[in-house]
């Protein structure tokens, strides 16, 4: 279901569905989106965009441990790790985004990339986990003014 | 779509310009910006390890030195370049083997000498070049480097992989007269020979024609070999990252006239032994660094400015070319990759 106008969050050209929460640890700009009682977790409008078409996307860890990396992404000139928004037991990794990671550049917030049953209801319950339309716009403005000082 | 008035730009130069998303891993930044001429027929040439290859069998990407090279509007280029190219410090303009090449790249020099500040290389198929006349018009049309793509380092395996072998055009001798010509009309060192390290060569045949370029007025710009997929070599080996080392180290002691080829030794398989310097000296260019990264054409401060990011490996690989100085770490790496850790 599409959501309505008011429910995305525009910061400059990137945009954030409120229907979820964006992992604000270092290195991460992941989204986790409860899907009943597993949680799908993806990669964000402002990574999707700033690392540039992907040509590589591993999964490295069997179990996530929340701030810890669990995955690789690499364009033609950038790679990273990506870090665990949260602790809990992969039940399904996307294969169609595994083998087509360019998808994530496409519909970041379709591509999600693992499926993961939270090792608690609390682990959503992070301050580094954010929903809050202001606390969203400020971070990615800073994360925006960072970029261009690279 | 086709140049002039298109040209191809390397996925960094397209990063650079904001025509595509993406950044540099380590905060790289791209100082020249690369562009190849463009036809819908393609390059004649028929080069083993090329991704322009006419005998490249079609794949779904379409990559050249290891990525794609998407095609814009000149005029979008030079708009670009203006708005957001802060960083570059260089264009070098590339020539394919195409009848018009030559009198496109001649509109594109002019193009960019008049309407951007950049200084601007041409990187020219000798193919194409017919008279002495014809490489000093690319410098009076405002063009201040030439470089020459002559990729293999001994003639047998040119005559194997870019002409006769191949079906293909290409000759070693006349690519020789050419960089002599670019030389008498650029001057001394400001013409380069690319030369493709793996395509098959020693480490002795690869440095002895280096020096070769040396002592002719041309500096060697190093690039490791990269299987195209769809090429005919898509299953040779890449050159292991030691070879590479041994050969980065080796050639910038032959251009800081600190050794020549003739003072190194060489191993029974043509590895390089002994670099004809002392130790001391060694250390002291791995500490400096310079000799490992990327050699290209020079920007304004004297300094390389073509520093290619990630343009011969993955950046999640050692890197071959460091597109900036080399830190501690990829040092102390350097070191090993040369047995002198």
């Amino acid at each position: 279901m599409e959501l309505k106008a008011k429910q995305v969050l525009k910061v400059k050209e990137y945009e954030f569905p409120l229907d979820r929460l964006y992992y604000k640890g270092r290195n991460a700009h992941l989204w986790v989106k409860r899907e009943g009682e597993s949680v799908l977790i993806g990669i964000d409008a402002f990574l999707a965009e700033s690392a540039g078409y992907l040509n590589y996307l591993s999964i490295t860890a069997e179990k996530l441990e929340k701030g810890e990396a669990f995955a690789n992404v690499e364009s033609a000139k950038f790679v990273s790790k990506l870090y665990s928004p949260v602790s809990g037991e992969i039940l399904e990794i996307n294969q169609e985004v595994i083998e087509n990671p360019r998808l994530i550049n496409e519909s970041p917030y379709e591509a999600w990339i693992v499926r993961v049953k939270p090792a608690s209801e609390d682990v959503l319950k992070q301050e580094d986990l954010l929903s809050d339309r202001e606390k969203l716009t400020a971070w990615i403005e800073e994360e925006i003014a960072r970029l261009e000082e690279e | 779509m086709e140049s002039p008035e298109y040209v191809q730009t390397s996925t960094a130069a397209a990063m650079t310009l904001k025509l595509f998303p993406g950044r540099f891993y380590r905060g790289a930044k791209l100082k020249a910006l690369n562009l190849l001429l463009t036809y819908s027929d393609g390059c004649k040439a028929s080069c083993a390890y090329c991704g322009l290859s006419s005998k490249r069998v079609p794949v779904s990407s379409k990559t050249f030195i290891r990525v794609d090279w998407p095609i814009f509007a000149t005029d979008e280029i030079i708009a670009r370049v203006n708005m957001y190219g802060s960083s570059l410090e260089r264009v070098c303009i590339s020539m394919i083997t195409h009848r018009r090449a030559y009198e496109d790249t001649l509109t594109l020099v002019r193009r960019f000498h008049e309407e951007t500040p950049l200084a601007i290389s041409t990187l020219i198929s000798p193919t194409l070049m017919k008279s002495r006349e014809m490489v000093a018009e690319l410098k009076r049309a405002g063009a201040d480097m030439c470089g020459i793509a002559v990729d293999c380092a001994t003639p047998e395996l040119f005559d194997a992989l870019r002409g006769r072998g191949m079906g293909g055009p290409h000759r070693w001798d006349h690519y020789w007269r050419v960089v002599d010509w670019a030389v008498e009309s650029f001057g001394r060192y400001n013409v380069s020979v690319h030369l493709i390290v793996g395509l098959g060569e020693s480490e002795r045949e690869m440095l002895a024609t280096i020096q070769r370029a040396y002592d002719a007025g041309a500096e060697a710009h190093l690039f490791a070999f990269y299987p195209e997929a769809g090429s005919p070599m898509q299953e040779h080996e890449r050159p292991s990252v030691e070879q590479y080392r041994r050969v980065q180290l080796a050639r910038y002691l032959i251009h800081r006239n600190l050794a020549r080829y003739e003072d190194m030794r060489f191993s029974t398989r043509g590895e390089v032994v002994d670099f004809g310097v002392s130790r001391d000296v060694l250390e002291e260019v791995i500490e400096e660094g310079k000799a490992f990264m990327t050699s290209g054409c020079r920007g304004r401060d004297g300094e390389v400015a073509c520093n290619r990011p990630y343009g011969n490996e993955r950046p999640s690989e050692v890197l071959r070319n460091f597109p900036f100085l080399p830190n501690e770490e990829d040092k102390a790496l350097i070191r090993q990759h040369l047995g002198l850790a």
